[in-house]
């Protein structure tokens, strides 16, 4: 090949490298995978043949393993924040016109429409906010906006009401606090007249009409609870 | 005559020699050249199959991520490796978004530190949709459970709130209670903070660390009088005040019904926005 054909190949080249790099930046946009650590290896993995054959098992027990750390670290956060996310899906939003402004200031902005839904005691929810998050070197401010929540349960229509105020004024920390706290006192509310179930059941004593016989057994189980 | 023309010989020779070397170097400088060529575009041919190759595998992830979320059944070949790593890192994406679910909902970022002797806790507040400071506490849980570390300011009596919500038996009752408190003190700083930048026309003349007491000098536009607005914050877990009071030079204004309705907002709405309403009512400029 002389030097002109090479030339013109790498030209061609050079463009179509160009074009691929900005295609991958779009995806990289859309996708919100952090690749780094693990995620990084196996990315590199799945690129190089050569890579995937001396390395590829190795790196999937690394995932698996990090994997399981994941679900523990679900786990506690359910535990201790009373609450379960059953899925959240990110997506990343466009604006532009603020983006451009972030960085004529030397800092950067992103929003993203995150979608979240999961249950608290047995009540399902679902919510849905845009989170806009501004950067000023090591500042960050972030603001939620367009809070949408729903609510699986007949018992809640005294809760629409909150509910639209917290639609109003985006207070989701105020929101799930409540939730918990209001779920708390339902679950105990259950439990305390899942206790007391069993008892309608007694037989009453021969002699004695069915009223007295079960009322000592009632006060009985009262202090029981009570005790608790 | 032999020298001369012998003399003319070698030069025409050297002559010929640096011609040849140079045509030599030339050639070489151009074989050098194409050959240089050739290896840029093999390195590039290799950046462009890397770039196609990521470009597949977001693509990959991105699909299977989207009909997983969706519970469908992903439509992989179980048996090669390549998805089975695909599989393991769209649950590691999901994984990672659950709990940056839970961090966004205003969970406590629960961390075991201190090799699994303590539970560090996270405890955001935010007015409204804006997310303010972030506090931490790190409580021990080996032997005995108390605090170890926090970096909350001293006017909360974070000590006496730990005895109050007993702490030891239900550490997420103390964490709520806390909660409570530093969400409505940094409401109320945060309040505080917009009455300064809205409101220039309004002096503040006294403020407490705790943001739990607000004294005001609002000015009526007409007559340019002062009037000196007072507001108590005595429950620390909320962030409306639980006294208002507004009084003249001449007289106490709280017994004219304009002013109550005025000393009503102030109790029902946060005060930046109540003097909002006040200004555009032409009570106070």
């Amino acid at each position: 090949m002389d030097t002109l054909e090479l030339e013109a190949e790498l030209q061609k080249l050079q463009a179509e490298v160009c074009e691929l790099q900005k295609q991958l930046q779009d995806e990289q946009c859309v996708m919100g995978f952090d690749f780094r650590g693990n995620l990084l290896l196996a990315l590199k993995v799945l690129c190089d043949q050569s890579l995937a054959a001396s390395c590829g098992q190795r790196v999937a027990l690394q995932l698996q393993e990090e994997l399981e750390e994941l679900k523990e670290d679900v786990e506690r956060q359910s535990q201790m924040n009373g609450y379960r996310v059953v899925r959240c899906s990110t997506r990343r939003v466009d604006s532009k016109g603020t983006e451009a402004i972030a960085e004529r200031a030397g800092g950067s902005s992103s929003s993203q429409q995150v979608c979240v839904s999961g249950l608290c005691s047995e009540i399902h929810f679902q919510v849905e906010f845009k989170l806009a998050e501004l950067k000023f070197g090591e500042k960050m401010k972030r603001t939620v906006t367009d809070v949408n929540i729903v609510m699986e349960d007949s018992e809640l229509q005294s809760f629409s009401s909150f509910l639209s105020r917290v639609e109003e004024t985006q207070d989701l920390l105020l929101f799930f606090r409540t939730l918990r706290t209001f779920c708390d006192r339902c679950d105990e509310r259950r439990r305390t007249f899942t206790h007391f179930q069993p008892l309608n059941h007694c037989s009453p004593a021969p002699e004695s009409s069915p009223h007295s016989s079960r009322t000592p057994h009632c006060l009985l189980h009262c202090t029981n609870v009570s005790q608790h | 005559m032999e020298g001369a023309s012998s003399k003319g010989a070698l030069n025409h020779l050297t002559f010929l020699e640096a011609q040849a070397r140079s045509r030599k170097t030339g050639a070489s400088q151009q074989k050098s050249g194409a050959s240089q060529l050739k290896a840029k575009v093999e390195e590039l041919k290799k950046q462009r199959d890397l770039l196609k190759a990521q470009i597949a595998v977001h693509q990959s992830l991105q699909k299977l991520r989207t009909s997983l979320d969706k519970n469908e059944d992903a439509d992989v070949d179980e048996t090669s490796e390549n998805s089975k790593l695909l599989m393991l890192m769209v649950k590691h994406s999901q994984l990672k978004d659950v709990l940056l679910a839970h961090h966004l909902l205003g969970g406590y970022d629960v961390v075991k530190t201190n090799e699994d002797n303590s539970l560090c806790f996270s405890l955001p507040t935010a007015y409204q949709g804006t997310m303010l400071d972030t506090y931490h506490v790190e409580i021990d849980v080996k032997r005995t459970v108390r605090i170890s570390r926090h970096n909350i300011p001293p006017f909360i009596d974070v000590e006496s709130l730990a005895k109050e919500t007993n702490m030891q038996e239900n550490i997420r009752g103390f964490l709520d209670t806390l909660s409570l408190h530093l969400n409505a003190f940094s409401s109320r700083k945060h309040q505080l903070k917009l009455v300064k930048d809205l409101h220039k026309s309004v002096e503040v003349l006294e403020s407490n660390a705790l943001c739990s007491l607000l004294v005001l000098l609002l000015t009526i536009p007409k007559e340019k009088t002062a009037l000196l607005c007072s507001l108590d914050y005595s429950d620390h877990t909320r962030s409306l005040p639980t006294r208002v009071s507004i009084k003249g030079e001449e007289k106490d204004l709280s017994d004219s019904p304009e002013w109550q309705k005025n000393i009503a907002l102030l109790q029902e709405t946060p005060v930046h926005e109540a003097l909002t309403a006040m200004r555009e009512t032409r009570h106070i400029i």
